[in-house]
């Protein structure tokens, strides 16, 4: 995706041979996720201006009826900010830790396949049982993190992590970050991969010091799959349900939540199905601004 | 070829760099490593204690009796080697069906200049931003309209659809970051566009196909929403929903519950192991000329 | 082979794959009846006693079939909403006070014309009442639990103390057995996962209601100001309980006392049981819930109930009806801890010396009103005894601003 902006050919008119060829290249793909994905979400965005009954069915036109009801919620606007705060507050860390890291497993040292295993651990592990383990370990009286905290002489009384907002979303927070990191690192790492020996070589040749190299090689040759993953991250991380839902569901009184979980919520226990449609439809709204918004930032250099 | 060195440095230099370079690697690796791995440590330890040694407070580290035999009565419990089985088809079917599709949507991405080519990306990467949570009841009537329910092929094809997003955009970052010029030169020595492709681009973006394949096995064996709804059969019950057997309402059997969370990810590291090789490149040295 | 030929028979392959698709159906049909029953998981023990009854059932009926679907707790409701919206429910469903919602939307099979007045007779009238809304009977009991106050026979034994059986004696023994950080005397777990146990504790307690006669909320009454207020200084007051209180939820809660760091907690009749596998040196006593104006014991049923949608009801109640045939039932409710509905089971375990002393306590218990919208309600009210009791928020103006959206938006009254 070098010249990711410019996608104009010089023919206006005729599809070319080559056009035909990526067509079909993109035909069972476009099929796919319009059949699964964008068919139900038109019909949940369309929904979000109907009002609908227990069940999620439509039942009458109400303009923005349900948005109108969204934004009067008191919590509403807490659960943004803490979304933006999970969000930003997990995938900064996640990048700059997981570059670091893939920077380090690039070089071949003692340990380094073990390394790469223990990587891939809470990666392989399905997040729910990692929330729950996590779930486990904060608690203040029978958790390991206090046990460990005082053994290091870190802490001399037990902290209560989940009891308040204030030291139990950091927490979660933490979690999201140590469940991140891995995937995170093997993308970048398989993009390190792919710099060519050679550029390495020559800058060698001409005495380019570690530094430079870095900056000047590794990082622009980065850029793509660079952005490739912090926007996916920032998307992934901010749909992210099982590790709040787990620890500690939103308590108290929807302090800890963030947009999918109270999504959830007002889906499914409130069946309350006209705020959960218009909160997709802002949910989508955030996201599609954020990445334009982001690739603009990142590719506005280049020109 | 792996990282700043080669051969041509002096021996000397090397000695003393590489040392700085190993503390500095060191440095950074040890400290995330231990961190990464306490949990797992603690779930090792947890699936090998007996019931009255888990909730202790201050916890224990080790447990005072092995348990091995946790091991074994797990199995007893609920069927585990089935939902093994049914685990892997979900995960293999969907890598499977996942890279065969956005192979080629990534390929025509990174290579060929089309019209609507940024429109496309957008719209894929769009797809993403929706959780399943929020089309899970549309889904769910859209598979029972087309007979679909508690069938294999409508968790992988759903789960196909939800990695396409993240497929695309990875694979197709890795091909951009491929000269072109190198498949040019074959297809100017006669080769066809599929050949050049077979034989030349996908060889050297190796890492990158085994990242996308690494994250959508990872995924769809993790998967949980879509799997619990669609399934309404133990037949067809893969391990993330075999391992509720183990959480009650009211109680949970964490021992059982690590034990069996332990033995789940071990497929998947062993599956990492086999193939991590490829996540080391190597053979772009030479390819250019 | 050429590139043209592998297009085309990638075309082809994805072509058979989406025939397959629409066209290749779901399970095989046959002269047999299928009946699809969604259970709820309790515990490692539920599977194995289904697909034993099925087993068996499936032997004396052997033209019917039954599909089990063991659902977990916690996604019970987002699968059982998402059935009912592309009518596709499960025959039988066992699930909690839900069912009333279900029965309000007209979903539910009425069952008075199944049973005869033997089969009603089984039961244990109070929990029978539970399963009949505006008249019809919708549910059959599955099973029971109530709730007591527990607390630990040693810590009490050591401060010299009597179990309390008033409010004013259980802030007496809080005070006595506190020591915080290192023992909190009482366990107050009121979140989203169900703090309307313990709200019900307090509320009914002190002699108020959650709804009155016109079904109007009314936790907003001068009782349930009271209550809230008793809770709220018991936290901030008196501090005699455990920090997690808003977070950590009613089974985390448990555990800790199980650790042997809480003095006292209110919770299920199962308690026991899990505490010996736990902690086998922990000695457990219990009381009933101390009584402040007026003394009252909370009950829960989940039930068992038939969709109007299902083509099976016939074969469907036969199920129902040999679940409580021979010692089937019974054999659950003892497997699971929890409490049976019939007669006969109640008379065979009241000497268990786990489920016994509960047993007793059955006939008193009171259920929670028969509200179709139950679930939000209590997320509102539990919600705004959180905010007031960590002092975000006036406790009197919570309670009216819960009462009033509850009201206006969820009940429509």
């Amino acid at each position: 995706m070098n010249d990711m902006r410019n996608g104009y050919l010089v023919k206006a008119t005729k599809i070319t041979r080559t056009e035909k060829v990526a067509y079909v290249c993109l035909l069972p793909s476009l099929v796919l996720v319009t059949a699964v994905i964008f068919y139900p979400v038109i019909k949940t965005f369309i929904s979000s201006f109907f009002a609908m009954d227990l069940y999620g069915n439509i039942e009458h036109f109400a303009g923005l009826n349900n948005f109108k009801r969204l934004f009067k919620e008191d919590i509403f606007i807490r659960v943004f900010i803490n979304t933006l705060y999970w969000t930003l507050g997990m995938v900064v860390p996640t990048i700059i830790i997981s570059l670091i890291l893939s920077l380090a497993l690039n070089n071949r040292f003692f340990g380094r396949k073990f390394s790469r295993a223990i990587l891939i651990l809470p990666w392989a592990a399905s997040i729910m049982i990692s929330a729950l383990l996590w779930r486990w370990l904060f608690n203040g009286e029978y958790g390991m993190v206090n046990r460990l905290l005082h053994d290091l002489h870190i802490i001399k009384n037990n902290i209560h992590w989940l009891a308040s907002p204030k030291t139990s979303f950091p927490a979660m927070i933490f979690v999201g970050i140590i469940i991140s990191i891995p995937f995170t690192t093997v993308t970048l790492l398989a993009g390190l991969q792919s710099i060519p020996d050679e550029l390495y070589e020559a800058a060698r040749v001409d005495g380019a010091n570690k530094i430079k190299v870095l900056f000047k090689i590794t990082l622009p040759l980065l850029k793509t799959v660079f952005f490739i993953v912090t926007t996916l991250n920032f998307i992934y991380i901010f749909n992210s349900f099982p590790i709040i839902w787990v620890i500690t569901r939103g308590n108290p009184a929807n302090q800890t939540d963030i947009i999918i979980t109270y999504l959830y919520e007002k889906a499914f226990l409130y069946q309350d199905f006209g705020i959960a449609s218009a909160l997709s439809v802002i949910t989508f709204l955030l996201l599609l601004i954020f990445s334009v918004l982001y690739a603009w930032l990142l590719y506005r250099a280049e020109d | 070829m792996h990282g700043f060195y080669t051969e041509q440095r002096t021996k000397m230099k090397l000695g003393l760099e590489r040392k700085i370079n190993f503390i500095l690697i060191y440095a950074v690796v040890i400290p995330i490593l231990l961190i990464i791995i306490f949990p797992f440590l603690v779930m090792v330890l947890t699936s090998l204690k007996p019931s009255d040694e888990i909730y202790v407070s201050p916890p224990y580290w080790l447990p005072k009796k092995l348990l091995y035999k946790n091991y074994v009565d797990i199995w007893r419990y609920v069927r585990l080697a089935h939902y093994f089985t049914n685990s892997g088809i979900y995960a293999i079917g969907t890598t499977v069906l996942t890279i065969f599709v956005a192979l080629p949507a990534s390929y025509a991405v990174a290579r060929i200049n089309f019209r609507g080519r940024m429109a496309f990306l957008f719209l894929i990467l769009v797809t993403q931003m929706f959780s399943p949570i929020v089309v899970i009841i549309s889904l769910y009537k859209m598979m029972a309209f087309y007979h679909s329910l508690n069938t294999y092929r409508s968790i992988i094809i759903t789960y196909a659809a939800f990695n396409q997003a993240f497929s695309i955009w990875l694979l197709t970052g890795y091909f951009s970051s491929i000269p072109k010029d190198i498949e040019e030169a074959a297809m100017i020595d006669g080769c066809s566009r599929f050949s050049a492709v077979l034989r030349i681009l996908i060889p050297l973006a190796k890492p990158g196909i085994v990242a996308t394949v690494i994250f959508v096995f990872i995924w769809a064996w993790n998967e949980f929403l879509i799997v619990f709804t669609f399934i309404s059969t133990d037949k067809l019950w893969p391990l993330t929903l075999g391992i509720y057997g183990f959480i009650g309402k009211y109680k949970i059997l964490w021992n059982y519950l690590m034990a069996v969370s332990f033995l789940t990810t071990l497929p998947v590291v062993v599956l990492f192991l086999l193939i991590e090789k490829q996540l080391v490149s190597g053979l772009t040295a030479g390819a250019i000329k | 082979m050429s590139k043209k030929r592998i297009l085309v028979l990638i075309l082809v392959v994805v072509f058979l794959f989406s025939l397959q698709l629409v066209f290749a159906g779901g399970g095989g049909k046959g002269k047999k009846a299928t009946i699809k029953f969604m259970a709820a998981l309790y515990s490692d023990a539920t599977t194995p006693f289904w697909n034993d009854l099925i087993a068996a059932f499936e032997k004396e009926y052997p033209n019917v079939h039954v599909d089990l679907d063991i659902v977990n707790w916690d996604n019970v409701y987002q699968k059982t909403t998402t059935l009912i919206s592309a009518k596709q429910e499960p025959d039988i469903l066992n699930t909690d006070t839900i069912m009333v919602q279900y029965a309000d939307q007209g979903l539910l099979e009425p069952l008075d014309g199944y049973m005869d007045e033997s089969f009603k007779n089984e039961f244990i009238p109070s929990l029978l009442k539970s399963g009949v809304y505006n008249g019809k009977t919708y549910g059959l009991p599955l099973l029971a639990s109530v709730r007591a106050l527990f607390y630990n026979e040693d810590v009490f034994e050591k401060a010299g103390i009597e179990p309390p059986e008033t409010a004013e004696d259980f802030v007496k023994a809080c005070l006595a057995i506190n020591n915080p950080p290192d023992f909190y005397a009482f366990g107050m777990p009121i979140t989203n996962f169900e703090g309307q146990a313990y709200i019900s504790y307090f509320l009914w307690s002190a002699g108020g209601r959650w709804e009155d006669e016109n079904g109007r909320c009314v936790v907003n009454s001068e009782a349930g100001l009271r209550a809230l207020n008793f809770a709220k200084d018991l936290v901030n007051k008196y501090k005699v309980v455990y920090p997690g209180w808003s977070t950590v939820n009613r089974d985390d809660t448990q555990k800790v006392m199980i650790s042997e760091k809480i003095g006292m907690m209110m919770t299920a009749n199962f308690f026991p049981t899990i505490a010996k596998s736990e902690n086998p040196d922990l000695r457990l006593g219990f009381v009933p819930i101390p009584k402040d104006r007026e003394q009252s014991n909370l009950g829960i049923v989940d039930s068992l109930m038939i969709f109007k949608r299902s083509e099976h009801k016939e074969d469907a109640f036969n199920f129902i009806k040999f679940y409580y045939s021979g010692k089937w039932h019974e054999r659950f409710v003892k497997a699971e801890g929890m409490l049976p509905a019939t007669k006969e089971a109640a008379s065979d375990l009241a000497s268990d010396p786990d489920l016994g002393p509960f047993i007793k306590l059955l006939p008193n218990a009171k259920f929670w009103p028969l509200e179709p919208r139950w679930e939000p309600m209590v997320l509102e009210v539990i919600k705004a005894w959180q905010i007031a009791i960590l002092g975000q928020k006036d406790p009197k103006e919570a309670l009216d601003d819960a009462a009033a959206k509850i009201n206006k938006e969820i009940l429509g009254k």
